[in-house]
Parts: C-alpha cells; sequence; structure tokens
C-alpha cells in the first residue's frame, strides 16, 4: 500500500517536473531571440531609396543591414498593465512601416521588457537594453518612478533616450539647458495644469479653486502647480483633497467637494476620480470641472458624460489629437490598430503609434542626402523641427533650450455630443519663448 | 460635512468589504488558508457579468448569475488544486500558492476579457434626500444584497448539516472524520461558496466603483483589516469590522486629512487591538498561529557549535566561492540583477528569522525597506563622504527601533492580528515619505548617491556588487551567531510553548519585541543595501505587494533556513527577469511556477534539502545491507 502510494506521489511528482519543463520551454521559446550583438558598420546592402555609404565608425544599435535596435522598458503585468498598449501602439506602426521595406534602407526592431513598473527590476531592464542588447536607443519607456530610478544611469552613459513616458519635470527643468541625449514628447504636467487652470480664470471668472488630486507624481503636480498659480491669478484654493490612488472608498471625498463652496474643481488624479465627481455632482455640487487627460475618452469618459452637471461644465486640455478625433492624420492609426490588437486600448496605443511615427520620419529626414544615421544625425534633425504634425502630435518644436517636444494645447468642453474645441492648439505657459523660431 | 452622509457613504463601503471578508473568513475556519485569490475571483465574476451584459446584451439578473457561477467554479478550481494536488503543503504555503493563483488569474482576465476597468450598470440610479444627505437607491440596494448575502452565509453556517460540517472540520479534522465528515466534499463546498461570496462583491464593486482587478485587490486587502478590527474567525466580525472599518474611513476623509487617511485609520485599528487584541468579536481559540512557525516544519535551532563541524564550514566556504566568483561566470542576466538578488536576500533573511523562529509574520517588511533606503539616500546626501558602514548602521540602529516601538505597542497581539497590525507600517510610512518632501522628495522620491568606502566611492557594478556580496555575508555570519545564541534559544522556546516558556523565566513579551526589532534593522540594513543598488527610492517601491512578494520567497526558501532565504531571493528576483520578454506572460508563467514549486518541494528548500539526504542514507543503508549479504531487493 505504502508502494502504491510511493508509486502515485512519484507519478505525480513526475508529471509535475515534465508540467515545468513544459513551461519553461514556453517562456523561452515566447521570449524574443537575444539580440545578436550590433554596433556594426553599415553596408550598402538592399536600400529603397538612398543608397547609404558605409559610416566611418560602427553605430551601437544598427545592424549591417539596416536594423535600428530600440528598446523600452514598459508594465505588461502588474497594476499598470494597461501601459502595454503603448508599446503596442508603436509596434503596430513600426510593422507598418517594416512590411514596406522600411525608410531610406533602415527598418526598426523595437524589444519591450516589462518590468511590472518595479524600479529594482527596471534597473536590471536598462542594463539588459544598453549593455547586452546595445540597442541605438530607448524608446518610450514607461514610467516616472521606474525612470527615477535609473535616471543617473541614463544621464551617466549618456544613453539616448526618445519621448519618455514619465513625468517630464525628471528630466527637463525650464530655463536649464535640456540633457542632449533625451528628447521628450509628453508636456510638463504643471504647463498643462498652468493653462488649463489660467484659462479658467480668465474666461471663465473662477475665484475659488478645490483641487482634487491623488498623493502621487501626477497628482502631486496638480496641486503644486495649483498653488503656485493662485496668487497669480487672485484665485482661492479652498480645499486640498489629496487621496491615494489605491483608496475604495471615494465618496466622502466628493462630498468635500460639494461643500468647499468651489466655483471648478481641478481633478488631477486617475483612479477613483469619476466616482469622487458622481459623488459631489450627487451632493448638489454645481461648479465646473477642470478634468485631466485622462477623461478624453474610454472608460473615463464614459463614467461621467451622462451626469447631469458635467456636460457643458466640464473642461480639459489635450497636447495631442485624440482617438476620437476625426482629423485625417489618425485614419491610418485607426484602421491598423483595430486590425491588429481588436481590444486593445486605443488611447494608450496613439501614443506609442505617434511617437513611432515621429522617429520614423526623423530618420527619413535625417537619412534623405544618403548620409547614415546616426545619434548625432538624429539629434540635429529633431533640432531643425518648429511647429511639426505628425499623426496625433501637434506644433512639435525641439530646441538647443528644450527638448520638450510638445509645447502647444488645446482647450475642450465636454457638450452633449462630446469633446469641442474651444480653442486651437496654443503655447502653454512659459513654452513660446523656447519654441524657437 | 453630513454625519448621515458620511455614515451612509461608510455602511456601503463596509457591507463591501464585509462581503469580500466573510468568504476569506469561511476559507480560513475551515481549512487555515488565508486566500490571496478572493479578489482575484471577485475580478473574474464582475468582468463576467460586465461583458455579458455590455456585449451580449443578457439581462443584468441573469448577467449576475453567471458571473457568481463562474466565481464559483474558479474558487472550486483553487480549492481541489490545494486539497488535491498540493495536500502536503502547509496552510501557510497554501496562501502562497493563492497568491500564484491569483497573478496568474489576472493575466487570465487580461485575455480573456481586457485590461481596461469596466463598469456593471447600476440597478437603481435614484437619489433620496434626506435633509442635506444624498443617498443613493443603488448604494441601498447594494446594502441590502450584502445583508441578504451575509444572512444566508450566517444561517448556513449555523443551521444547516453543511454548516455544521464546515465549523467540524475548522475545529478538528480528525474528529471531524471520526464523525464522517466528508473532508474533501466539504472543502470544496466551502470554497465554492466562498468564491460565490466574492464573486457577489465582484459585481456589486463593479456597480458602485468599478470592474478593476487592482481595485479588487485592494479591497481584499482592507477587508483583511477589516476581519482584524473584527475579529479574524467570526462570521460577525467579518460584519462588524467591515461596517466599522467602512463608516472610519469615511469619517476621516470627511473630517480629516486626506493626507493621513490610512494612518488615521490604522490607529484606530490598533487602539482596538490594544484594548481587545482578538478584535472586537474574536476569540482567542480562534487565532491560529497560522503564520507561525509551530507546524510540523517548524525549524529547529542549529546545533551548537555546529560551526566547528567540517561540513558547516564546507557549506560557508563554498557559498563565499560562488558569490565572490560569481562576476567572472557567464551569466544570462546584468550583474546589477546579482547585487538585487543579494540585498533581497538580507530582506529575507529578517523575515526567515521572525517567521521561522519567532513563529510571527509581517506584511510590513516592505516598509521597513523602504525606511531603510530613505536613510541611505538622505544621510549620503546630507553627510557628504559618510562611509557606507556607518550608513548601514544608522539605517539599522533607525529600524530597529521603530521595530521596537511597534513591537511595544502591539506586545498583546500574534498571529494574523500581529501581521495586519505590521500592514500599518506601510501606510505610515508611505504618507509621511509623501508629505515630508523637503527631505524625501514627495512622490518622485529622492536619489541614493554611491557608496562610499574608505574614502572611496563606490560607482561601478562590480564594486557595488561585491560591497553588496560582503555586506551580505556579514549578515550571514552574524544571522548565524544570533541563532546559536541564548537569544535564538528563548525565540524557539516562545515560538514552540510560551507557558513553559514563561514558566522558565523567559519574558515572553519582550523577547517578542525584541525579535521584532532584530528583524526590522535587519531589514532595515537590507533596504539601505536595495536603496543603493537601485541608486533610488520612492514611497512606492516596497509597498505590500512587494512586503508580500518577501512572504513568498521565505516559504519557498524556507523558513528559519539562511541559504534558504538566498535561494527564495533568487526565485523571487531571477523568474521575473526571466520572464521579462514574454510580453504580458509573466504573471502567468510566475503564478504556475508557485505551484509547481510546491508540488515538486512542499516546504522549500529545507524539504528538498532533506529530502535528498534522506535518499542517499537509504541509499547507503541499502549499499549496506546487501554488503551484508541480503538477498532482499532494496529501494
Amino acid at each position: 500500500m505504502a508502494n502504491e502510494t510511493r508509486g502515485r506521489s512519484n507519478w505525480h511528482r513526475t508529471a509535475t517536473l515534465m508540467s515545468a519543463i513544459c513551461v519553461l520551454a514556453a517562456a523561452c521559446s515566447s521570449t524574443t531571440p537575444t539580440p545578436q550583438p550590433t554596433a556594426t558598420p553599415q553596408t550598402s546592402t538592399a536600400p529603397t531609396a538612398a543608397p547609404s555609404p558605409t559610416p566611418p565608425e560602427p553605430v551601437q544599435g544598427i545592424s549591417e543591414s539596416g536594423e535600428i535596435s530600440l528598446g523600452a522598458w514598459i508594465a505588461q503585468s502588474g497594476p499598470l498593465a494597461i501601459a502595454a498598449n503603448i508599446g503596442n501602439g508603436a509596434q503596430a506602426y513600426l510593422d507598418t512601416v517594416n512590411d514596406a521595406g522600411g525608410v531610406n534602407g533602415y527598418t526598426f526592431k523595437f524589444t519591450v521588457i516589462d518590468d511590472g513598473a518595479d524600479p529594482t527590476k527596471t534597473v536590471v531592464a536598462a542594463k539588459q537594453l544598453w549593455e547586452d542588447d546595445k540597442v541605438f536607443a530607448l524608446f518610450q519607456p514607461y514610467g516616472s518612478g521606474p525612470f527615477a530610478a535609473v535616471k543617473q544611469y541614463i544621464a551617466e552613459n549618456d544613453i539616448p533616450t526618445l519621448f519618455p513616458g514619465a513625468n517630464p519635470d525628471l528630466y527637463f527643468t525650464i530655463g536649464e539647458a535640456p540633457p542632449a541625449n533625451i528628447f521628450g514628447y509628453l508636456p510638463p504636467y504643471s504647463a498643462l495644469v498652468d493653462q488649463l487652470v489660467t484659462w479658467a480664470a480668465n474666461d471663465l471668472g473662477v475665484k475659488k479653486l478645490a483641487v482634487v488630486h491623488t498623493n502621487e507624481a501626477f497628482g502631486q503636480a496638480g496641486i503644486d502647480s495649483a498653488n503656485a498659480l493662485a496668487e497669480s491669478l487672485g484665485i482661492e484654493i479652498v480645499d486640498d483633497i489629496g487621496y491615494d490612488a489605491t483608496e475604495t472608498n471615494y465618496a466622502p471625498f466628493g462630498r468635500r467637494v460639494a461643500e468647499s463652496g468651489a466655483d471648478a474643481t481641478l481633478v488631477w488624479g486617475i483612479p477613483g476620480s469619476p466616482q469622487i465627481i458622481t459623488a459631489a455632482v450627487d451632493s448638489g455640487y454645481t461648479g465646473k470641472w477642470l478634468l485631466n487627460e485622462a477623461f478624453r475618452g474610454g472608460f473615463f469618459l464614459g463614467q461621467i458624460a451622462e451626469l447631469a452637471g458635467v456636460a457643458g461644465n466640464s473642461y480639459l486640455n489635450l497636447y495631442q489629437l485624440q482617438a476620437f478625433s476625426d482629423d485625417p492624420a489618425l485614419d491610418d492609426f485607426k484602421s491598423v490598430f483595430a486590425d491588429k490588437y481588436p481590444d486593445g486600448d486605443p488611447m494608450y496605443a496613439l501614443a506609442g503609434w505617434t511617437a513611432a511615427e515621429m522617429l520614423v520620419k526623423a530618420v527619413e529626414e535625417a537619412t534623405a542626402d544618403g548620409s547614415p544615421l546616426t545619434w548625432e544625425s538624429l539629434q540635429a534633425t529633431f533640432l531643425k523641427w518648429r511647429n511639426v504634425n505628425i499623426a496625433a502630435a501637434v506644433g512639435i518644436s525641439y530646441t538647443e533650450q528644450q527638448h520638450i517636444g510638445a509645447l502647444k494645447a488645446q482647450i475642450l468642453r465636454l457638450d452633449a455630443a462630446g469633446w469641442t474645441a474651444l480653442t486651437d492648439f496654443e503655447f502653454m505657459p512659459g513654452l513660446e519663448e523656447l519654441a524657437g523660431n | 460635512m453630513q454625519i448621515l452622509q458620511l455614515a451612509y457613504d461608510g455602511i456601503v463601503i463596509g457591507a463591501l468589504y464585509a462581503l469580500v471578508g466573510l468568504g476569506v473568513v469561511i476559507v480560513f475556519r475551515t481549512t487555515n488558508v488565508l486566500n490571496f485569490a478572493q479578489g482575484a475571483i471577485a475580478a473574474t465574476a464582475a468582468y463576467t457579468a460586465a461583458t455579458l451584459i455590455a456585449e451580449n446584451g443578457l439581462p443584468y439578473p441573469v448577467a449576475v448569475v453567471v458571473a457568481l457561477v463562474v466565481g464559483a467554479l474558479t474558487g472550486v478550481a483553487l480549492g481541489a488544486l490545494l486539497a488535491y494536488v498540493l495536500p502536503r503543503t502547509t496552510p501557510l504555503e497554501k496562501s502562497v500558492v493563492t497568491l500564484g493563483f491569483s497573478l496568474t488569474l489576472g493575466w487570465a482576465n487580461r485575455m480573456l476579457f481586457t485590461d481596461q476597468p469596466q463598469v456593471i450598470p447600476r440597478v437603481f440610479n435614484i437619489q433620496i434626500h434626506i435633509g442635506d444627505a444624498v443617498i443613493g437607491g443603488h448604494g441601498i440596494f447594494v446594502i441590502a444584497v450584502a445583508a441578504v448575502a451575509l444572512g444566508a452565509t450566517f444561517w448556513l453556517l449555523e443551521r444547516t448539516r453543511l454548516g455544521l460540517a464546515m465549523r467540524s472540520l475548522s475545529q478538528d479534522e480528525t474528529t471531524a472524520r471520526m464523525y464522517g465528515v466528508s473532508v474533501g466534499r466539504v472543502t470544496i463546498a466551502t470554497w465554492g461558496i466562498a468564491s460565490a461570496l466574492g464573486a457577489l462583491s465582484g459585481v456589486l464593486v463593479g456597480s458602485f466603483i468599478q470592474v478593476d482587478h487592482s481595485i479588487m485587490t485592494t479591497i481584499l486587502i482592507q477587508s483583511f483589516a477589516a476581519l482584524v478590527l473584527g475579529g479574524f474567525g467570526s462570521t460577525g466580525g467579518a460584519i462588524a469590522g467591515g461596517l466599522l472599518l467602512g463608516i472610519a474611513s469615511s469619517f476621516v476623509a470627511g473630517f480629516g486629512s486626506p493626507a493621513f487617511k490610512n494612518t488615521f485609520v490604522f490607529a484606530i485599528i490598533l487602539v482596538v487591538l490594544i484594548v481587545r487584541p482578538y478584535g472586537l468579536l474574536g476569540k482567542p481559540a480562534l487565532v491560529v498561529a497560522e503564520g507561525s512557525g509551530a507546524t510540523h516544519r517548524a525549524p529547529a535551532l542549529p546545533i551548537p557549535n555546529s560551526w566547528r563541524r567540517p561540513r558547516w564550514l564546507l557549506g560557508l566556504l563554498v557559498g563565499v566561492a560562488a558569490i565572490v566568483a560569481l562576476p567572472w561566470i557567464p551569466q544570462p542576466f546584468p550583474l546589477v540583477t546579482f547585487s538585487v538578488l543579494l540585498a533581497t536576500a538580507a530582506v529575507a533573511v529578517s523575515l526567515s528569522l521572525f517567521m521561522g523562529y519567532a513563529g510571527e509574520f509581517s506584511l510590513g517588511h516592505g516598509a521597513l525597506v523602504t525606511l531603510g533606503a530613505y536613510v541611505a539616500g538622505i544621510a549620503a546626501r546630507e553627510l557628504t563622504g559618510i562611509s557606507f558602514p556607518l550608513v548601514l548602521l544608522i539605517a539599522t540602529v533607525g529600524t530597529a527601533l521603530l521595530g521596537a516601538l511597534l513591537g511595544w505597542i502591539t506586545l498583546r497581539l500574534s498571529g494574523v492580528y500581529f501581521a495586519i497590525a505590521t500592514l500599518a507600517l506601510t501606510f505610515v510610512v508611505t504618507e509621511v515619505a509623501l508629505q515630508v518632501r523637503d527631505l524625501t522628495g514627495g512622490a518622485i522620491g529622492t536619489p541614493v548617491p554611491p557608496p562610499v568606502l574608505f574614502g572611496v566611492p563606490l560607482t561601478s557594478d562590480l564594486q557595488v556588487y561585491y560591497l553588496v556580496a560582503g555586506a551580505f555575508i556579514i549578515l550571514a555570519l552574524g544571522a548565524s551567531a544570533l541563532l546559536r545564541s541564548r537569544l535564538g534559544r528563548y525565540w524557539v522556546a516562545i515560538r514552540d510553548a510560551p507557558v513553559a516558556a514563561a514558566a522558565m523565566g523567559v519574558a515572553v513579551s519582550r523577547q517578542k519585541v525584541v525579535a521584532f526589532a532584530v528583524s526590522s534593522g535587519i531589514a532595515g540594513f537590507g533596504g539601505a543595501l536595495l536603496g543603493t543598488v537601485v541608486t533610488h527610492v520612492g514611497p512606492f517601491d516596497f509597498g505590500l505587494l512587494w512586503s508580500i512578494t518577501l512572504i513568498l520567497a521565505v516559504i519557498v526558501g524556507g523558513s528559519g533556513s539562511i541559504p534558504g532565504a538566498v535561494f527564495g531571493a533568487a526565485f523571487v528576483v531571477l523568474v521575473p527577469v526571466a520572464l521579462s520578454r514574454t510580453a504580458g506572460l509573466a504573471d502567468a508563467i510566475f503564478g504556475i511556477s508557485l505551484v509547481i514549486v510546491f508540488i515538486i518541494a512542499p516546504g522549500g528548500l529545507p524539504a528538498i534539502a532533506s529530502r535528498a539526504t534522506e535518499w542517499l542514507m537509504a541509499r547507503q543503508a541499502g549499499r549496506t545491507r546487501t554488503a551484508w549479504g541480503s538477498t532482499d531487493a532494496v529501494d
């Protein structure tokens, strides 16, 4: 009997070991192939438009065949897994370019490492991408906390970094020369708040402002900016309502908004913000709503759009076209992304698609005369951009004084039919003088 | 602010806490397993209902019933896995497996449904005005449904044969078997009922807040706090605790400073626990030392003077040689990975000793690590050129003192009550770090400058690796010496026989405080190492999820084992890094890996070592017998 039991137990364990081997094999087979060391000179093999002469020295991340290797850490698991859509959007665009034969002899390879938004994993990912995979540039690495963890490493190694999905205040300080190795796309959160609150004070006559914000980097930018602006605009901050991103009981915060006596409420937090708005409206709040970008569409917009006292009363500012826009610049994105990722989130994905299109355009311009691509030639190309529109990006400019990129935003109002633009894309406060000629 | 309004808000959310918590209690009372997958099961049910309503046009009641069935079956599958595939694991190990199941289920939800939040339509969109208070019809609906479900569950447990069987199983499995209780069937029924409750809570949360995996996980953690407040293991306590927690959080948010809301709420919980150590309605008999080492696998102390034995010395030499040689051996990961591994192992040692020898577990070690990392960053920034050993000393002493304070406050608590009390640390440290921005950098965090040794800043990965390795080796030797000291004997005595220990003159309460202080100090030591390796620390870097992952590392490696701490740290560090290029499969594979680990080696590393030793001895015995002329085949 004992032998039978032991026999069953041994079979059990053997079966499990076999399963374990299968699981490991599945994991290994689904990994991207280990990139071969690159940094070899280009040769003039199969250029599509202009032949590329052999560069004087090897360029890390560009293979002999002209494949440009890009890398990013993006949370694809854990609480921030929705960020994976950014990578999907970028990949969708790069696939269309590669399928068409690339651009001027160059194709693109994008490696994403899942760091789960854990900084201890981000430091490993950063070194894997730069030192092992030898990428040409970091492309849309995502997360403010993760970026903060590797900011020093990026600076010390002068790692080319394009369009980080992180609080720009981490790597840009307005008024100081920007790091040469980083080109951004997100505008500073403080600039977005400045524009929205200033407009509300001047155009809506707001005098009393309540601020609802999460107690993390994004939310803190909201309250800090509002506090800094208040006196100059003659606004009184009547309540500062900060809440944890892990909060679940949102209604009391909405009640505080209703009791604050505010003319307008700045909502600079993402989790739970629809519930706070709902509770405030239910409790009789009739003031204006100044919303953040998360309300541009999808789940968050759906939560509030039909609430009484919200449509016609809510405003936000956007620094790029959004997936709901009818602008023909987004037609390709809408058709391609919907086809490749039917269940994907188009709003996150559009950011990735746009960044990829910006990069490809820059590569195209940098190599139009047949010159080989280098980081320096790409930098020089970016620095020529003045008020450039690409996909959802509007009015992109880079100068020696700023590498922010998106300097303009437009104010929209939520009406019954959706978001209606009230202004054109205009410079955010403090950024016009940095736009260059 | 209307008191009625806040009370209503608090009762609605409290009802949800109670519903989630009751499912956890039912499973815990019957099986001693803390079900970390309850949130994920609730999310699965909620996504099912949302999808059926939005995409398939099913009526709300039909969609909800289907969702409940889906949730119940998911729970039954988990229960069957634990009961039939992992029968030889301890309840704590089973609890860790539920965590892995939760990760895998989260991935499955993203694949089957979506990674975006969803919403389930509200049933009643009416509002009732009572004075200035607005009472929502849907909120009343939530309260009513929760009340009916809680009442039905109470009736089932107290008035039915199944409930009697479940209660008898929770008292004593052997006796229950003797009286004809079918343990397997009752266990499966328990999981099904508990998961159905979880599914119902998911549907209600999905209509009241949103359908989201993270939200449900957060509500689950808060329900743990509610259970402790009301009395863990008590069905009445689950209800009372849920409602009280909901109301307390409402009033603090409404009248107090939102910046310290969680601090105030947990302070309230601690005050209650100091007066009533088993919660408002809990009873001492229901406190199972779940996290304790008082199980059949409780680690034994090292043999006195065993450090002089050749095997111990050989093991030490091999370990040190491996650590020293590692940078020169081709590896698939960057060297910084192993610095993270060793720093994490240092923290794992702190928890491993505490769990294995003091017999308690902590959900707050992430906060202690955060503190240690902040000390490293702030000290190095403010005291330029400060020697790294001094930084380590400050971090260790500082966190030890904090641990002593918390240990003293929670003197009368044990088991899951103590664990939830340590959870308060996580919230307090985060909230304080967010507010003391000049010191900590606020939400962005602060850089941790390179460590300085003998006046030389160590900036390369190799230098930092050897620094961390050296610190870990010193820590391991110190911990080993500690276990061989009188202190180690006090701890084991308190763990295994607290009454006898007290009778022998051991100051039980004081030694528990000392144990937590020592563990906290080591955690701060590890935190300073981690902050140095990562070169940055922020308030959210080592939160509750990280603390739970640390417990997982200790269980996998075997509590009370220093080599086990390294093994466990290797598992939780290297496996996710190895899976980081699997396009979002990391959660699923990690969760499945956990199950596989416990199938192959229940008990973690010590069990592997012990089985290997037994196998070798059996082979040796077989050879000896055949050498003496036995004709019997020897297995």
